[in-house]
């Protein structure tokens, strides 16, 4: 009787313990996605006056730095492209070049018209921010007096090498 | 002889059942709104639902002096550059337990819930999402992932 005794008490202990740690559990099913995101922006409002030159040669061109752009794309072949929004006059001309992000590959200065250039390609998967955009005016002799003027440049990030 | 034998019984089946009494259950799939959009030269912005969205029920089992928690994880991991965190809320019944707040989730527990007090049960418990990606991580469709994430209750 007493063996018996002892049997069951076991018995009761080991089921109360192997309760206690045994961890009941529940799964959640989760349904996600992250779609194509590509975001660019520039900063900054560049002015350039060409009003000198060296005697004897062309006038001097003058470049303006104080203007920077941001990517952020999750696409992994994407440009970025430059245009004017009307062409220049005849004999100034205005270029850009535009640095690039980690992995990509700057096109250095492209001159900008109405139709898009590339200026930065084999943009991928980045994000980045104070991309350095310097803008460089030149103008020929020819070109004369020009009064101050104002363009739009347009950025677009696009699909391609 | 046979009043011990009976008194035996009883005895076993009343440990054997209060001592595994301890369970939780989640509602429903958890869809979370695509991420879409970012701030140029940052990260994609993480996506969050609502809290409540889905909820959790917990029963606490009845062990002497125990105190129980609620740990997650990730079922399997997710795909590079991606992340998932989620926040439970206790429905705020005495004893529901202390949030951990938001918590990134690893293939590996993590306590979300702590204190929640023995032998009760709790309702209708918020859970809620949160899904970051890198842009890195590039684009992904829509893709259920089925017994994503593990809920266990167990002494704390």
């Amino acid at each position: 009787m007493n063996a018996k005794k002892i049997s069951l008490a076991a018995a009761v202990l080991a089921l109360a313990a192997a309760g206690s740690a045994n961890a009941q559990t529940a799964n959640h099913a989760v349904t996600y996605q992250v779609s194509a995101i590509n975001q660019i922006a520039v900063t900054g409002s560049p002015s350039l006056t060409v009003s000198t030159a060296t005697a004897g040669s062309a006038a001097n061109a003058v470049t303006d730095a104080t203007s920077t752009w941001a990517v952020t794309t999750n696409a992994a072949n994407k440009k970025l492209t430059a245009a004017i929004n009307s062409d220049m006059p005849t004999g100034v001309t205005l270029e850009v070049n535009a640095a690039a992000p980690s992995g990509a590959t700057s096109s250095s200065y492209q001159t900008l018209g109405t139709s898009a250039v590339d200026v930065v390609t084999g943009i991928a998967t980045v994000n980045a921010s104070g991309l350095l955009l310097t803008y460089r005016l030149s103008a020929t002799l020819a070109a004369g007096v020009v009064s101050s003027a104002s363009k739009t440049v347009t950025y677009t990030l696009v699909t391609g090498p | 002889m046979k009043r011990f034998a009976l008194h035996g019984v009883v005895l076993l089946l009343l440990c054997s059942g209060t001592a595994l009494a301890q369970s939780i259950t989640v509602s429903g799939t958890q869809t979370i709104s695509a991420i879409t959009t970012a701030t140029p030269g940052s990260e994609p912005d993480p996506v969050t639902t609502a809290a409540g969205s889905t909820t959790y029920n917990v029963i606490t089992g009845n062990v002497k002096n125990a105190i129980w928690k609620i740990s997650a994880r990730l079922t399997t991991a997710l795909p590079a550059g991606l992340t998932l965190a989620l926040q439970l809320t206790p429905n705020g019944q005495a004893g529901s337990g202390t949030s951990a707040g938001m918590v990134t989730l690893s293939t590996v527990d993590q306590a979300v819930i702590t204190s929640l007090q023995n032998a009760k049960t709790f309702n209708t418990n918020k859970i809620q999402y949160r899904l970051s990606a890198s842009s890195a991580a590039g684009q992904t469709a829509a893709h259920t992932c089925t017994g994503c994430v593990t809920f266990t209750v167990t002494q704390q």
